[in-house]
């Protein structure tokens, strides 16, 4: 699934908060500079949902991460796309 | 979309989160990486999942899987925080205690009567949608004589009468289904097939979207889960759900009651030590495996989701085909104990004959 991001500032907010997760769970000190983030998006019902891929620029640590925002509405989409995007992505 | 504040308002993100970290140290569930608890939560990306399927749900290998979570569920933390015995209080104490907001121990802090009263400000504006689409329509076309369109409308009318009479009355009805006796216990109370995903191998079970969890009669989420079975919640097209409302009988079948009890027997196998230390613990696990108690939380459910499919309910996209239709999920859900349960537990009362006075007539 292929979605476009809402705005800057959220992209930015996301991939501030997964560079630091990733330093924090592999115990590196990347800075944004030394990694690349891939972003899948789908919108839950009341929830702004993505899968973030984040891997360093030599692609030898990568991290999947879920990132959710709570009660952000931003797609007519009301089928029930919760936590289930787990398959779908 | 004003409904959605209302739901937004009532999720509790520090249970929540406390709750994906009790089954993650159990190795049931992603990790929480890091929350702020207010605006977003990030998780463990758990690769390889499958989501469950309607044939799946009561094979062995995963029922026992789901039973276990369910009983995770109910015991986790200390039980004495998270459960509590409700022996003789009355049924109006039952709700303080189910849907109140008291010391943070519940994800849902409404109470029915603002339940009650949610569901009625979005019923009376999809009611306002739906008159001045009716007075549109009878300008343009001639309804009358347009049998599909007449149809229509008279499905719609007989649909929204009936759930206006459950929200008009749904303290009583709540009430009336209520079991006498129980034990709360935390409860996910939302396990349908898309908030339910294994491998493929089916060595692991995996429950989601913990938003709805709160408190509950013990014995909720295996009921519910029973009902779900009549469910698929995100078909690819209009209504964007599916109903097996032609199995709505089979709710009760033996195999179905015996998965029931299999619950009761891991709690009392399993998990004795969490409820031993209350006093009328075995009386009110017997009572709970009863048939009754069982038809009571179903009817439970088939309502409390109901009501909340109205609290979504969205004219236009109703209407147009457009978007998840809560309108007929509202319906449908309520069919469980409209069209089955009400009869089992023989509740065909006196309050049913005010039903069907038609109040929006084509002309």
């Amino acid at each position: 699934m292929d979605h476009e991001l809402s705005t800057n500032e959220e992209y930015d907010f996301i991939k501030d908060k997964c560079l630091g997760v990733l330093n924090k769970v592999i115990g590196t000190n990347l800075k944004m500079n030394d990694i690349e983030f891939l972003f899948n998006r789908l919108d839950g019902i009341s929830n702004k949902i993505y899968k973030v891929s984040v891997k360093s620029k030599n692609a030898q640590i990568v991290l999947d991460l879920f990132f959710k925002f709570f009660g952000k509405i931003s797609s007519e989409n009301f089928k029930l796309l919760k936590v289930y995007l787990y398959a779908l992505i | 979309m004003n409904n959605l504040n209302f739901i937004k308002g009532i999720v509790d993100r520090n249970l929540e989160t406390y709750i994906i970290d009790q089954f993650s140290e159990r190795g049931l569930g992603p990790r929480v990486y890091e929350t702020d608890y207010k605006v977003y939560r990030i998780e463990e990306f758990i690769p390889d999942l499958v989501m469950l399927s309607r044939e799946n749900m009561f094979l062995e290998e995963v029922l026992d899987k789901m039973l276990q979570n369910f009983a995770i569920f109910n015991v986790i933390g200390d039980i004495k925080y998270f459960s509590d015995k409700v022996g003789s209080r009355s049924k109006s104490e039952f709700f303080k205690i189910m849907l109140e907001d008291t010391n943070k121990l519940n994800f849902l802090s409404f109470t029915v009567n603002k339940m009650k009263l949610s569901a009625n400000n979005s019923l009376n504006e999809f009611k306002k949608n739906y008159v001045a689409k009716l007075a549109e329509l009878n300008k343009e076309k001639d309804i009358i004589n347009d049998c599909a369109l007449k149809d229509r409308i008279e499905d719609f009318n007989r649909k929204l009468l009936t759930i206006e009479f459950y929200v008009e009355n749904l303290e009583d009805i709540f009430y009336k289904c209520c079991p006498d006796q129980g034990i709360f216990v935390l409860s996910h109370n939302d396990a349908h097939l898309i908030n339910i995903m294994h491998t493929k191998k089916m060595d692991k079970v995996i429950l989601f979207d913990h938003e709805y969890s709160c408190y509950n009669f013990i014995g909720f989420d295996i009921a519910n889960y029973i009902i779900e079975n009549l469910f698929y919640l995100a078909d690819d097209k209009y209504p964007f759900y599916k109903f097996h409302g032609e199995d709505l009988k089979s709710l009760l079948n033996q195999d179905f009651i015996n998965s029931y009890k299999k619950f009761f027997s891991l709690i009392e196998n399993k998990y004795y030590k969490n409820f031993k230390d209350y006093p009328e613990y075995e009386t009110l696990i017997e009572t709970a495996k009863s048939r009754d108690y069982l038809m009571r939380i179903m009817s439970l459910s088939s309502i409390m989701w109901s009501i909340f499919a109205v609290i979504y309910l969205d004219f236009e996209s109703v209407w147009n085909k457009s978007a998840y239709d809560y309108f007929n999920y509202s319906f449908d859900r309520l069919s469980i104990y409209d069209k089955f349960l009400k009869f089992e537990l023989k509740h065909e009362t006196e309050v049913y004959k005010i039903l069907f006075t038609p109040i929006l007539k084509i002309r």
